[in-house]
């Protein structure tokens, strides 16, 4: 492995991302500035290849290595003049040791995510998906200089759809195997750390840090999802970019950040470069965006201006990807109108039959998701039942879980390929809302608040307001008055 | 650290040790995290690439790189080989699984065509079983391409 050339490529990609945070005047805490940095610079670089292509500039080591020089250099320096560097003075750096318990959990996730960052690094690709798709198109990039090149003349039969896919897997094992290893993959654990790590950090501002753990374990213990940490495929990096955008469009609601809305149309955009279905969920969310901002009385030019920002600036990756690159650049004929089926084989409701009888709760669910859906919906109901209520965000997140588990079957009337596993592997876009709808919940609140006071008994009492004092004075009657201090 | 924070880590360790003895959590736990520290030691002694490539691909691979090696020695570099479906080759050889054409073709940069495929009359090359096992066979014209098809067929 080439330390170096992956040292280079981290350096760059935190250089871009966070420079694409500065250009949109994102402000987050370090540990998630630096998260998010991470993924968006990946996300930035998985372009990369494709505008050198279509741009007829051949892919080769110096040209992808000037590019991604420049790139860094641009978005890093462009918007030079929003970062924060008095947050960089030794005097402004707060670092507070946590505490044993939250150390224990920090120790046992890096120790859960040891073995994949191993595989990631040891083994070469091996899903049939990407092995008859994005790696053998990557590899033979590296040969013959170009995304369309030789393999697409080798006999097909049924590998077309992973040829056809979106580059994102592409361009990144190009990017690795010419900088790292030939065997490429180590992006995917830069990506899967980053996100854990914002992950942690999000709910750690919600909840108290042994809660922040359980959640954590949670998540990182479902099987199929802890699987795609070192099987190089769409499912994963899709999972977590369309989790960003839903939580990024949530802090705009807060704050009504307008930058921050521009962000989260961008993570969108970048999820459904991973995989363009997404577009639907994204599609289902304006809905939700519309009854928000009406509550808020914005005028109808905003609503609608904001819908076509949200929906968008995602398809614009959809355009670039099929009716530019794989019309005029790939050697195939496909027609994106001919895949949209009104009367698929399998009916919506018949669809939602199956993934629940054989994906949620039943078939293969334990062995694909463990406990986790279980725990959702058991403190779901102890939520409705017993404390009948839900915060702002907790509302929130159970309306995308929603989107995903109502929208998934919807696929079948966009794309012949839509199969029971498609829906496996669609569902894990639930999972991040679901955990952050847990750290919301009024069970998991009201429990991390009683951790709080058994913990700090003494600051408790000192943060109740204290009841006024009586006091007594005499009128000009002689009546005594009570009077409150 | 005050005592009831040792409290707090001690009823954490005593949850955690409750969570991982759950069957499906203590499943997952042996089966792709303890199972790393077995492993680990067996690809520590195997670090070269092409070993790798061997343990995480194995027949599907190796089946292809010793065809391709064969047909380098033995032939032109440039000939589409007919490969043979799966219930021929895996009633003949269990464990062995043949790559579809774009994969091997990654592989080992050979075109293989298939009885399903539109091209299979211009295979110049095909695997067939003889005696007791697995062995490639110049072919010259279409005629004995259909011999070789129907070889598979009646399997």
């Amino acid at each position: 492995m080439n330390f170096w050339g992956l040292l280079f490529l981290i350096i760059t990609q935190f250089i871009a991302g966070r420079g694409i945070l500065a250009l949109l005047k994102i402000k987050l805490n370090p540990v998630q500035t630096f998260a998010v940095s991470m993924l968006s610079g990946v996300l930035t670089f998985s372009l990369i290849p494709m505008i050198i292509q279509l741009f007829y500039v051949p892919i080769t080591k110096t040209n992808v290595f000037i590019s991604l020089c420049v790139t860094s250099a641009v978005l890093g320096l462009v918007p030079i003049k929003n970062y924060d560097f008095k947050a960089l003075k030794p005097g402004n750096i707060k670092f507070s040791m946590p505490y044993l318990y939250e150390l224990l959990f920090m120790g046992l996730l890096v120790a859960l995510i040891i073995p994949s960052a191993w595989r990631c690094f040891y083994f070469p690709v091996n899903a049939r998906d990407v092995l008859s798709g994005p790696e053998a198109l990557a590899e033979y990039a590296i040969k013959e200089h170009s995304i369309s090149n030789s393999v697409f003349s080798v006999n097909l039969l049924e590998s077309v759809p992973n040829l056809l896919k979106p580059p994102f897997v592409t361009d990144l094992q190009i990017i690795y195997k010419l900088f790292v290893h030939p065997f490429g993959s180590t992006w995917l654990i830069i990506v899967v750390i980053s996100f854990l790590t914002f992950l942690y950090s999000i709910l750690r501002e919600r909840v108290h840090p042994v809660l922040t753990g359980f959640l954590m374990l949670f998540f990182m213990s479902i099987p199929e999802v802890y699987g795609y940490t070192y099987i190089v495929l769409w499912d994963y990096s899709n999972m977590i970019f369309f989790f960003l955008g839903i939580y990024f469009i949530y802090r705009y609601y807060d704050t009504k950040q307008f930058n921050i809305f521009l962000f989260c149309c961008l993570m969108f955009g970048f999820s459904t470069f991973i995989r363009l279905e997404t577009i639907v969920f994204i599609g289902l969310i304006v809905p939700l965006m519309a009854f928000i901002m009406w509550k808020e009385k914005k005028t109808i030019p905003q609503i609608i201006l904001n819908a076509a920002l949200i929906t968008g600036i995602p398809f614009m990756f959809y355009v670039v990807w099929v009716e530019i690159f794989v019309k005029y650049y790939l050697p195939l004929d496909l027609h994106v109108g001919t895949q949209i089926d009104f009367t698929p084989l399998t009916s919506y409701s018949e669809w939602i039959g199956r993934i629940n009888a054989e994906l949620v709760f039943g078939g293969l669910n334990i062995g694909l998701y463990g406990i986790f859906i279980y725990t959702f919906l058991a403190v779901l109901l102890i939520d409705a039942i017993f404390f009948r209520t839900f915060n702002k965000q907790a509302k929130f997140m159970l309306y995308c879980i929603g989107i995903i588990y109502f929208g998934l079957p919807i696929l079948a009337y966009i794309t012949p390929w839509f199969n029971i596993t498609t829906a496996k592997r669609g569902l894990f876009k639930m999972f991040p809302s679901m955990i952050l709808y847990m750290a919301n919940s009024a069970m998991v609140m009201r429990l991390s608040q009683a951790i709080k006071k058994f913990e700090f008994p003494e600051v408790t009492q000192k943060n109740k307001v204290p009841k006024p004092a009586t006091v007594h004075t005499v009128s000009t009657t002689g009546k005594k008055k009570k009077k409150k201090k | 650290m005050n005592f009831r924070q040792i409290i707090i880590l001690l009823i954490t360790c005593f949850v955690l040790v409750i969570f991982f003895n759950i069957p499906v959590e203590k499943a997952w736990l042996e089966n792709r995290i303890l199972v790393f520290n077995k492993n680990l030691i067996e690809e520590k002694e195997h670090m070269d690439l092409e070993d790798r490539r061997v343990m995480r691909w194995a027949s599907s691979y190796t089946a292809m790189v010793t065809i391709s090696e064969y047909i380098k020695k033995n032939q032109s570099e440039d000939v589409k080989v007919l490969v043979p479906p799966k219930e021929y080759y895996t009633k003949r050889m269990p464990g062995l699984i043949l790559p579809e054409p774009v994969i091997a073709y990654y592989f080992t940069g050979l075109r293989t065509t298939t009885k399903d495929c539109e091209d299979v009359y211009e295979a110049k090359g095909c695997i067939i079983y003889r005696g007791d096992k697995f062995e490639y066979q110049p072919l010259a014209n279409k005629e004995e391409v259909i011999k070789v098809l129907e070889a598979y067929e009646k399997n």
